[in-house]
């Protein structure tokens, strides 16, 4: 009898731990539609994913001070690929989910300041400081990658490159994902790796 | 006066020598061998204190890191990224990839990561050549990158440099690191020794390991690290229960679940309660997941089971019992029709349901959790022993000294029908018992695969085998034009039938080998006793074949019910057997295993029982071979026997990690802690040179 109702807590103990793993993130998965969202940017204005149907969209997650972020502005990296990505139709959403008091929270003048010092050019900075995106799409690093089609499935998710290093040099040597993945789609191919090892510095909840 | 004066050179050289060492190392000070950051102190280390030629050694990266801050493991986890050492050594080095202990969790905000707290120990095996000459002093250099991390995280980097002297082995001493080394090692995974199996979904994993012999009630806690990213959430929950001794892990699917898991790569950690505090113990786990049907090709697997079936017909310990069928068959060629194809169908049936048998025992027994695989009847004294008496039996009746009824099986002059379908019958269970040692190449996949299969699938793989198996003579029996070929019937048959006696004479007594093996001295004595009264029971028979009266018939078969039963009770395995090195070469021990590729010595591992005639024929002809064995010596290999004659759940976990469930099985570690090389099942002294030839000399 007691062996009976030890069992029964057990299996109501893993059914609750079950549900609670899964409420951790919501999933977002390639191949499927991507899940709506609305955020601020730095300059106060309203953006919801279903606003961009039929635009290509990338989210980038983001935090001035991690190293790997660093190593991408620094170098001009991530700014070339922002202005060859907007100059296609692309619409590209840098989000910062970093909480109050912690490493790379910003203020939206900060932001726009930041854009403006490393001469970057996404559409516009969301910042997300309730976590609320960034718990949604599972952002784990900065940065960190998402594509979303025109028809608003999400096709592509990881890393900005396949070198996980924090060395500049190493960026010409890298296969830069989102680049391909964005000419694939371009061309109307389908995107090679469309699933990455996202790296860098963990997102700052 | 010449050795006076050599003897003062001599004296001047080690003078200037030790005059002249500081300064080379004080020329290695703008490379330390010692790191200070702010957030650790990072050290190039050996655990010796010196290079001996030839003799690989453990080397390390050290991080001594302050509260707080942490390092990471291969998976770093959500975030973070691995340690990279990149080793510049001297002409003729050699340095493996790093060995992780097992990392902790650390958990940040909503996500995971894996990695070390206070102190990080990347062990690196590092092989020198043999050239070195003792006297010089070397410099091993490495460039290594880590990224170090509270919340916020920050990458270093270091060149280091570690002076080391060549000696001679006897001048071998540790360095004060030693101890450190011995602990990390501790920490340093280990094969699983257990059977685990993983169950593959959509969005989960499910990882079963069965703990036999393990005080599951001492079970504390269980994590499963996994090798790289995107195989699991790493943030999820790991809830995991025990039943009957297996312990079931359930893991939430990572960004990869799109993606078909081929296997289950990474680390499992169990923490256990012993006397003094916990027991932490680290597996390697490389499950081959279940393949999912869609990815592979079942169609190709029963196939492969079809067709092993059909070579089974052609295995040697086969042969009397195809023979016997190919006589039963010219013998109702005479017949209609009609009683050929009954006969063809009972044989098939007797097959199949033997086969269903042999499958429904097997799955029974791997479903209560035993360490199994095929040829596991032999395995059993008794099983050994039962199947000696029947094919001595049979053959005292091929050679005349006694006959069952009119006929037995479907031979004698008056074969009524339906003798000779219940003989068909029981020819077909006949040759389904006497062919299981026969573990064709064809048919060890298709039951490897099987034993890892649903129940119905598992099933159908094995009924499918014996389609094979049958598949000729029933194909015969409808078709009697395809034993046209077939001599007619006639006073040969008697003489072939004498003959066929010895086959099967011999296989009785490669039998009685084979539990000599497994019962003591006087156990085998009462077996060989069993034999003789066995045959005067049955000569007795024969003689009162003629009595009407059925009393002394009854009589006979309950004496000889009795005989046997007694025999089988005074079957006793020997007292102990040895583990001992014996002769050339070592009993198998895994834990004996691990420890020799630790220190990087190659091993031969020959997985054999006595009844597995592949096995001997491999033993003879290539690994005992002279040549060979002096390969073995020259390269330093340690030559270890698993034997598989009776049951030993250790070679039963190692034989399913290979993905196979019976004997033979040879695993050529090439030493400097490489993963096996898995030779051919069939040996050549040839393929064997050839394969030792790969592996650097030892020592």
């Amino acid at each position: 009898m007691t062996a009976t109702s030890c069992k029964l807590a057990q299996f109501i103990l893993l059914g609750i731990l079950t549900a609670f793993s899964l409420t951790t993130y919501a999933r977002v998965e390639v191949g499927k539609a991507s899940p709506d969202f609305i955020g601020v940017d730095s300059n106060g204005v309203k953006h919801s994913l279903s606003q961009y149907k039929g635009k290509t969209v990338v989210l980038e997650w983001t935090n001035h001070d991690c190293p790997y972020v660093r190593k991408h502005y620094h170098s001009g990296n991530m700014q070339k690929l922002q202005k060859h990505a907007t100059a296609n139709g692309v619409v590209w959403l840098s989000i910062i989910s970093s909480k109050p008091g912690k490493q790379g929270h910003v203020s939206g003048q900060q932001a726009n300041a930041l854009s403006q010092s490393r001469n970057a050019a996404p559409t516009a900075v969301i910042l997300d400081e309730t976590s609320e995106i960034g718990l949604l799409y599972g952002a784990k690093t900065t940065p960190h990658m998402y594509i979303i089609d025109k028809t608003g499935e999400l096709v592509y998710m990881g890393g900005i490159d396949n070198i996980p290093s924090k060395d500049e040099d190493d960026i010409a040597k890298a296969k830069n994902y989102v680049r391909a993945a964005l000419d694939a789609m371009a061309v109307g191919k389908p995107i090679e790796d469309n699933i990455t090892r996202p790296y860098g510095c963990s997102v700052k909840y | 006066m010449m050795i006076g004066q050599s003897t003062w050179l001599v004296r001047v050289t080690i003078i200037a020598i030790l005059l002249f060492a500081p300064l080379f190392t004080a020329a290695t000070e703008d490379k330390p061998t010692r790191i200070k950051t702010p957030h650790l102190t990072a050290s190039l280390v050996s655990e010796y204190k010196g290079i001996v030629p030839g003799q690989p050694f453990w080397a390390a990266l050290h991080f001594d890191i302050i509260p707080d801050w942490h390092t990471y493991w291969q998976n770093a986890g959500d975030s973070g990224n691995p340690p990279t050492i990149d080793w510049q050594l001297p002409p003729g080095f050699q340095a493996g990839d790093i060995h992780w202990p097992y990392p902790q969790r650390l958990p940040v905000g909503p996500l995971m990561n894996y990695g070390y707290s206070h102190q990080a120990m990347l062990l690196v095996r590092i092989i020198p050549p043999d050239s070195l000459q003792p006297g010089q002093a070397l410099e091993l250099h490495a460039n290594a990158e880590w990224l170090v991390c509270k919340v916020e995280c920050i990458p270093e980097e270091g060149k280091f440099s570690l002076s080391l002297p060549v000696i001679t082995a006897n001048r071998q001493t540790a360095s004060a690191w030693a101890d450190a080394f011995n602990d990390a090692r501790q920490r340093l995974p280990q094969p699983l020794p257990w059977p685990a199996s993983v169950d593959v979904n959509a969005s989960q994993l499910t990882v079963n390991i069965n703990l036999s012999g393990v005080d599951t009630r001492q079970l504390q806690e269980v994590y499963f690290y996994p090798a790289s990213y995107g195989i699991i959430e790493h943030a999820a929950r790991q809830p995991y229960t025990v039943n009957n001794n297996t312990l079931t892990i359930t893991l939430t699917r990572g960004d990869l679940r799109g993606q078909s898991l081929r296997q289950l790569d990474g680390v499992v950690l169990i923490s256990e309660r012993a006397a003094d505090g916990v027991l932490k113990r680290a597996f390697t786990l490389a499950i081959p997941a279940a393949p999912t049907p869609s990815s592979t090709h079942p169609g190709l697997i029963l196939l492969f089971a079809l067709i092993g079936g059909l070579l089974l017909n052609i295995m040697p310990c086969v042969f009397p019992i195809l023979s016997l069928k190919a006589l039963q068959i010219v013998q109702s060629s005479a017949q209609a029709p009609a009683t050929v194809r009954s006969n063809g169908i009972a044989f098939t049936l007797g097959v199949l349901i033997s086969f269903a048998i042999i499958a429904a025992l097997l799955l029974l027994l791997r479903a209560s959790g035993e360490a199994i695989g095929w040829g596991f009847q032999l395995q059993s004294p008794a099983f050994v022993l039962i199947l000696t008496w029947l094919l001595f039996a049979m053959g005292l009746m091929f050679s005349g000294l006694w006959s069952f009824g009119e006929s037995f099986m479907g031979l004698g002059q008056q074969l009524t029908t339906r003798r000779g379908t219940a003989g068909a019958f029981f020819t077909g269970v006949l040759a389904v018992i006497v062919a299981t040692p026969c573990t064709a190449p064809f048919m060890g996949t298709a039951l490897g695969y099987a034993l890892s299969q649903s129940t119905g699938t598992a099933l159908l793989i094995f009924i499918v085998l014996g389609i094979g198996m049958a598949l000729p003579w029933l194909l015969i029996s409808f078709w009697p034009g395809l034993s046209n070929w077939l001599p007619k019937p006639g006073a040969w048959m008697e003489i072939t039938k004498q003959i066929l006696a010895f086959p099967l004479y011999a296989t009785a007594a490669w039998l009685l080998w084979v539990l000599s093996q497994q019962v003591d001295q006087a156990s085998l004595l009462v077996a060989f006793m069993s034999l003789v009264l066995l045959s005067f029971l049955l000569w007795c028979w024969q003689k009162l074949r003629t009595t009407t009266h059925p009393i002394y018939k009854v009589g006979l078969v309950l004496l000889l019910i009795l005989t046997l039963a007694a025999t089988l009770h005074q079957q006793h395995p020997p007292a102990t057997t040895s583990n001992q090195i014996q002769g050339n070469w070592q009993a198998y021990d895994p834990v004996r295993l691990n420890e020799l590729r630790r220190n990087g010595q190659p091993v031969l591992v020959n997985f054999t029982a006595a009844w597995c005639i592949t096995c001997l024929v491999n033993e003879k002809v290539a690994i005992s071979r002279a040549t060979v064995q002096a390969q073995l010596r020259q390269k330093g290999v340690v030559y270890m026997k698993a034997d598989w004659t009776n049951k030993d759940p250790r070679i039963t976990n190692m034989l399913n990690q290979y993905g196979r469930s019976g004997v033979p099985l040879y695993l050529l570690y090439p030493g400097k802690g490489q993963d096996a090389v898995v030779l051919p099942n069939i040996l050549t002294e040839g393929i064997l040179t050839d394969a030792l030839q790969q592996i650097a000399t030892h020592e």
